[in-house]
């Protein structure tokens, strides 16, 4: 906070370095550079969405950094401090064990160094380095620690995150929030992928109180949904379920990705419950929420796409068949199809037979439990099949023909459908034959009211939810200068606009 | 010290329980060992400083115990409470203590109960807390099952169920299920059939006597007259018929009608 006081006369001048950053060929440094230069602005200018973009970076840098780029600009960067020493001790250590797994030093890295040493790939001014100091820290910190992630070292990436987590909550500054909130992601999935996610759920409930009583939106999200998804990795859904009862998203936030993985959860934990439709709405709602680019975030789309499947079959409707025919997502989801195909036609036999088949696979989607649960849906179609097409029929050949193990099953099963309205017919026990009635009109009844109002009142929630979302500019618009800042504000958001088309990908995972 | 205390009322506790299982004496006991398990270091909050494997073993075999008695008492609430404390034991602390042989019985009747009290939704969240591996256990093989066939309405297959229960302790539950079900099943019975026989109606509602289900016709009538849906009276005479009460056509809610098109109009006042 001090430091933005003190430097707010400084303003326009870092503003040079922004036109520049389009030029290619963009360089893991240069990017850097670029980075950091936004985390600067952004925090002079007060505007957080700015240090969001840098963040949104560390998905292009991560694909092309190395240890030694990584190792130069910790080094280059950061005052010494013990945290630097640590930070280069784990990157030098990993550094020596690929030297000596691949004897020539690996090419990209000596191809990028340097171009890292010229200074004009790096257009970051050095003084800025002062102010923000302990975001460079912090910046840093979560490149080195998402290296280890992506380079599968857990227990560094372990030891990594207790370490700069512990750095973030070390300093007292609001500009960090942004930052801190990536931080904890980090952590989140380091000891996720070292299997001990159960031992950080203290510290995460710790940092949500903070980031509340703190108004920093961004980490309350965060948290919430990393708390989220602690709890349902062990299948705590009690608890997850206590835990969203208690609390409320925050609203206002940008960030449509923590938004949709928020829904994403509350859908599961629906679906567990039995409270389908409920469930439905969120997880569509999630899935339109998430990026839409071929590319990003296709793993949470697809994990959505899945639970949003069943849980419409569950429901005793049958999806879309457009669903299954996106292009990117069709190859997974065949064993899916199958599994529509077999409730669509109440087979009994094929169903089972396509779960025991596909049994790992949901296993691991984690669907296996909502598939088993199909059953009596399948059960349920095929009765309405041979409902259509039988005015009577004999409960024996009922119970044959949807695979039951005797009449006096098929009488109970038939007898439920009818009182659950699957069907429209009556039982006759004495002669043991079932008998369809007549279909009613629906059109006597109040039913097409009620669809109409469902529709009207959708499309006045729409609307009305398009005239929140909209965005206004700022009252006082007289200054010259402030008219010079809120054109280069429009070009950002425009930019903005097009890079978030192309998404986030850290968000999901 | 309170653990040595402790082992001493526990080992009371476990002969009175396993012997002549006075339910007035072993509860007297169980209250004084809740005490003194309160006061096990290991089990206080804040976060225990260690972990001695012993106190919480008696820790859980006690309670073990309590959710045992309460159900020989029919307490039903009381056995929830044990329960949920036992699952402490039974998840949290399972990587520092040996599995309990009792903890798939005391499971299996957790979830038998849930299924009686028709909370479906508690019971799913709770079968997905036990590991997979467990599940292919009889004694909670037996409770899914019934799930699946109480979904299914498959009302003939929990009616056969009550005759095989894995283990007698579960025949208090199934007792409040039939219940459950008995309602379940006349729902079905009075939708889908013009008319039963007497044998076939007494043998679906799990009903022993002629004069039991007329006693249950008459408390049906008048539960329904009570909710004010009262659209199909059981008549109990050489067969058990439901006659349709003669009802109003549905008709269109005008007040419903009306607020609708107002909501319309103010939404669309606001929209111009």
């Amino acid at each position: 906070m001090k430091g933005e006081g003190k430097d707010a006369e400084k303003e326009p001048e870092p503003k040079v370095a922004e036109d520049k950053k389009i030029k290619p060929p963009r360089t893991f440094a240069g990017d850097l550079g670029i980075s950091l230069e936004l985390i600067h602005n952004g925090i002079v200018t007060k505007e957080v969405r700015l240090v969001n973009r840098a963040l949104r970076n560390i998905s292009w840098q991560r694909r092309r950094m190395g240890v030694a780029d990584l190792l130069k600009m910790v080094k280059l960067v950061l005052k010494n401090t013990p945290y630097k020493e640590r930070l280069v001790g784990m990157l030098e250590g990993q550094q020596q064990s690929e030297d000596v797994e691949m004897a020539p030093p690996p090419l990209p890295n000596g191809v990028a160094a340097p171009s890292s040493h010229s200074p004009s790939p790096f257009p970051f001014h050095e003084h800025h380095f002062d102010i923000i100091m302990p975001e460079c820290e912090i910046y840093l910190g979560i490149l080195v620690v998402t290296h280890f992630v992506d380079k599968k070292l857990t227990q560094k990436a372990v030891s990594g995150a207790d370490l700069v987590v512990s750095r973030a909550k070390s300093y007292n500054r609001r500009s960090l929030d942004p930052l801190t909130a990536r931080a904890y992601f980090c952590l989140s999935r380091a000891y996720e992928l070292d299997g001990r996610l159960s031992e950080i759920r203290e510290d995460l409930m710790a940092a949500y109180r903070t980031a509340s009583l703190h108004h920093d939106l961004v980490g309350q999200a965060t948290q919430l949904n990393l708390l989220l998804r602690n709890y349902l990795a062990y299948n705590l859904y009690e608890m997850a379920l206590k835990l969203v009862s208690k609390t409320t998203f925050p609203e206002n936030l940008r960030s449509s990705a923590q938004y949709a993985r928020y829904l994403f959860y509350i859908g599961r934990i629906k679906a567990v419950q039995l409270e389908y439709s409920d469930a439905h709405g969120k997880l569509t709602t999630a899935i339109r929420k998430a990026p839409q680019g071929p590319k990003t975030a296709r793993g949470f789309r697809l994990a959505a796409t899945k639970m949003a499947i069943v849980v419409e079959l569950l429901m005793g409707d049958i999806p879309d068949r457009s669903t299954f025919n996106q292009e990117e997502l069709k190859k997974s989801l065949s064993a899916y199809e199958a599994i529509v195909q077999a409730v669509r036609t109440g087979d009994l036999h094929s169903f089972k037979n396509v779960m025991d088949s596909n049994e790992d696979l949901f296993k691991r989607d984690g669907t296996l439990f909502l598939i088993r649960r199909l059953q009596s849906n399948v059960i349920k179609a095929g009765l309405r099949l041979i409902n259509l097409s039988y005015s009577r029929i004999s409960l024996a050949d009922v119970a044959m023909k949807l695979g039951l193990d005797s009449a006096a099953d098929a009488e109970g099963i038939v007898g439920k459908a009818i009182l659950d309205g699957v069907i429209e017919a009556s039982i006759d026990h004495d002669k043991q034959y079932v008998q369809s009635k007549a279909n009613t009109d629906v059109y006597a009844s109040d039913e097409p009211l009620k669809a109409f109002h469902k529709r009207v009142y959708f499309c006045l929630q729409l609307h009305n939810d398009a005239v929140k979302a909209m965005q206004y500019p700022d009252e006082k618009t007289d200054d010259a200068e402030e008219a010079e800042i809120r054109r280069q504000r429009e070009k950002e958001i425009l930019a903005q606009a097009g890079e978030e088309e192309g998404g986030d990908d850290m968000d999901f995972f | 010290m309170a653990t040595a205390d402790a082992v001493q009322k526990f080992n009371m506790l476990r002969e009175e329980y396993n012997g002549a299982c006075d339910i007035n004496k072993c509860k007297a006991l169980l209250n004084e060992m809740k005490v003194l398990i309160a006061q096990f270091p290991s089990v206080a909050l804040p976060p225990p400083s260690e972990v001695s494997q012993k106190e919480l073993l008696i820790a859980r075999e006690t309670l073990e115990y309590g959710a045992f008695l309460s159900v020989r008492n029919e307490d039903v609430q009381s056995f929830e409470r044990y329960v949920v404390q036992l699952k402490m034991y039974y998840y949290d602390y399972s990587k520092e203590l040996p599995p309990s042989q009792r903890q798939l019985i005391i499971l299996g009747m957790y979830l038998l109960h849930l299924l009686s009290s028709n909370r479906i939704g508690e019971f799913h969240t709770e079968l997905e807390l036990i590991p997979s591996e467990l599940r292919s256990n009889v004694n909670l093989k037996f409770p899914v099952a019934l799930e699946q066939h109480l979904m299914d309405g498959n009302y003939n297959k929990v009616i056969n169920a009550k005759t095989n229960v894995p283990l007698p302790q579960y025949s208090f539950f199934m007792d409040r299920l039939v219940s459950t079900v008995r309602h379940k099943v006349a729902a079905c019975l009075e939708k889908s059939y013009p008319s039963v026989d007497i044998a076939f109606a007494l043998r679906a509602l799990m009903l022993d006597t002629e004069e039991d289900l007329k006693r249950f016709a008459e408390s049906e009538n008048q539960r329904k007259q009570e909710q004010g849906a009262f659209e199909i009276r059981w008549e109990v005479k050489e067969r058990l018929e439901f006659q349709q009460v003669m009802t109003q056509k549905p008709e269109i809610s005008s007040t419903e009608l009306l607020h609708h098109t107002i909501a319309y109009a103010t939404e669309l006042e606001r929209i111009v």
